[in-house]
């Protein structure tokens, strides 16, 4: 896999299939553009080590299929403004894993402009500090498909707002436009806002949003505990549960185990209560 | 000498909600001995199970229970389990994003000083897949998420294998099973316990099953008692009359199980709102 490290704002143009990771690493903001050529298949892996703000604009030309993965190693505050463009068939499977320490504000604009886009976006957020996302998925075309999956795991002093829109216009019949939303939560004291949003200007369409926020279920703890796992175990594999699939978008296998690991050992070292 | 497999209760009361389920129960199950325990719903098995594993919404308040000398009650739930006892349970709980393969490992290592090597585990875990006829990617699946009834009741007999309990509980397993998969099922489970000592603690409302596993005791569980004990005769004569004769016979009023009304909830959506 190729590896790409960026101290200040370029675009990249993908004109090939490809696989390959990104780092940013700046003092600055930067704003980082990809322009994915039409027929391309790409996976890509993006993380954040280090930037005041980041931009990401990604294009993903007709037919073309993207997998991207961005993860935020950012202990300090950061904003994060996101702008996707999908013309007709391109297909985007877009995750977003956020378990850094530091607050987090993340804009996205995600608009699926021609007939046939296609875009799944999960998110995987463990927050102790405050995580705020603003995610509009906005269909202009018929025949658009979005799909959202939000899981968030709340640690003491952890918050989190979510706003999700999903946004169908007039003349993009056809399209679909699904978002859930699961939230943990380990006592009652902790914020979780999430406002999923429908707005739906066209007839012969499918939407649907479902939220879940709560504690860990009793009934998974006993189930878990009857074959062996201790309390604690348990809470840790049910908690990790929330934000492991995540790191499936990642082809790289060893890549893809490392995201896996440094969830599980965030987990682990919070749930240690 | 001590039976380190034994399972004893005795005069065992438990209430759910300040409501006495169990009214004194006195049972004794030894190493290689398979108790069916019969009843009309709604008159204790399933508690009786879920006390012994600890669920936490049943209250002992009297009685007590021991295995192999040692003080069932006092234990955690996790620790009865790696004491060797364990439920395979009427409705196993889906956990999304924990796969089968994952949980699996966590809970065999959690018995053993030493974690088991991941070929050793890949190969116990295949075997007993193929064993109970399962769909190789069951490994990798999210547990029991998405599962149909009888995948999920076989995947109970699968964690089961592959911890190897020395007194197992099984809680109406065989609903949810075709006729096929019952015989795969009984058949895992009978070899089980030839390979070892295991004692089994059996609710089952099919004969069918029980003729499978033939056990070698047999009780009836009425009001939370136990009012007749026989042995696999007991379980022919049940299927054949039910609990009528019984009920008479000893002057029993069986508990009407209540059908709870299921949680349904529509929640509110801003949709329907504005359409008003």
């Amino acid at each position: 896999m190729e590896s790409l490290k960026l101290d200040k704002s370029e675009r990249i143009e993908i004109r090939q299939d490809r696989s390959f990771q990104i780092s940013i690493d700046s003092e600055n903001e930067v704003t980082l553009s990809l322009a994915i050529a039409a027929g391309v298949r790409c996976s890509l892996f993006v993380e954040c080590l280090r930037a005041k703000a980041v931009h990401l604009c990604l294009e993903g030309q007709s037919e073309s299929m993207t997998t991207l993965l961005f993860w935020n190693r950012c202990d300090t505050a950061m904003m994060f403004h996101d702008e996707v463009h999908l013309y007709r068939n391109a297909v985007l499977n877009l995750s977003y894993g956020e378990l850094a320490q530091g607050d987090f504000r993340r804009k996205a604009a995600l608009h699926l402009d021609e007939e046939g886009a296609s875009l799944t976006l999960r998110t995987a957020t463990l927050s102790q500090s405050e995580k705020n996302y603003q995610i509009n998925c906005i269909h202009h075309a018929r025949h658009t498909r979005s799909e959202m999956k939000n899981y968030f795991v709340l640690l003491e002093g952890g918050s989190c707002r979510m706003e999700a829109v999903g946004k169908i216009e007039k003349g993009a019949g056809q399209s679909q436009s699904h978002q859930v939303s699961r939230g943990l939560t380990f006592d009652q004291q902790q914020r979780a806002v999430i406002l999923p949003q429908l707005l739906i200007d066209e007839n012969d369409v499918e939407a649907s949003h479902a939220t879940t926020l709560g504690q860990i279920d009793e009934e998974q703890m006993y189930y878990l505990q009857s074959r062996g796992l201790t309390r604690k175990e348990a809470m840790q594999l049910i908690t990790t549960g929330y934000l492991l699939p995540v790191a499936e978008a990642i082809e790289d296998e060893r890549l893809r185990q490392r995201c896996q690991d440094e969830i599980e050992m965030k987990v682990n070292e919070s749930c240690s209560m | 000498m001590i039976d380190l497999n034994q399972l004893i209760i005795k005069d065992l009361h438990v209430e759910i909600d300040g409501k006495e389920i169990l009214k004194g129960i006195d049972l004794t199950v030894s190493e290689k001995e398979t108790h069916a325990l019969m009843g009309p719903n709604g008159n204790g098995k399933s508690t009786l199970l879920a006390t012994i594993m600890g669920h936490p919404k049943y209250k002992v308040t009297q009685g007590s229970i021991t295995y192999g000398g040692q003080d069932v009650l006092a234990m955690e739930v996790d620790e009865r389990s790696r004491a060797g006892l364990f439920l395979a349970m009427q409705y196993p709980q889906e956990i999304s994003g924990v796969t089968n393969s994952d949980f699996l490992r966590s809970a065999i290592n959690a018995r053993l000083e030493k974690p088991i090597s991941l070929f050793q585990f890949i190969k116990e875990m295949e075997g007993t897949i193929k064993e109970l006829e399962m769909k190789p990617d069951l490994a990798h699946r999210f547990l029991n998420e998405g599962f149909s009834g009888g995948e999920k009741k076989r995947n109970e007999i699968v964690q089961m294998k592959m911890l190897k309990p020395s007194f197992a509980m099984l809680d109406e397993i065989d609903s949810g099973l075709d006729v096929d998969a019952l015989k795969i099922v009984a058949n895992a489970l009978v070899k089980m316990q030839k390979e070892s000592k295991m004692g089994m603690l059996v609710v089952s409302h099919y004969e069918r099953f029980y003729q499978l596993l033939k056990p070698t005791h047999a009780h009836v569980l009425i009001d939370g008692r136990i009012i007749v004990s026989g042995g696999l005769d007991l379980v022919s004569k049940i299927d054949r009359e039910g609990y009528d004769w019984l009920i008479q016979q000893y002057g029993v009023k069986p508990t009407i199980e209540n059908k709870k009304k299921p949680v349904f909830s529509l929640g509110s959506c801003a949709a329907s709102k504005q359409g008003k």
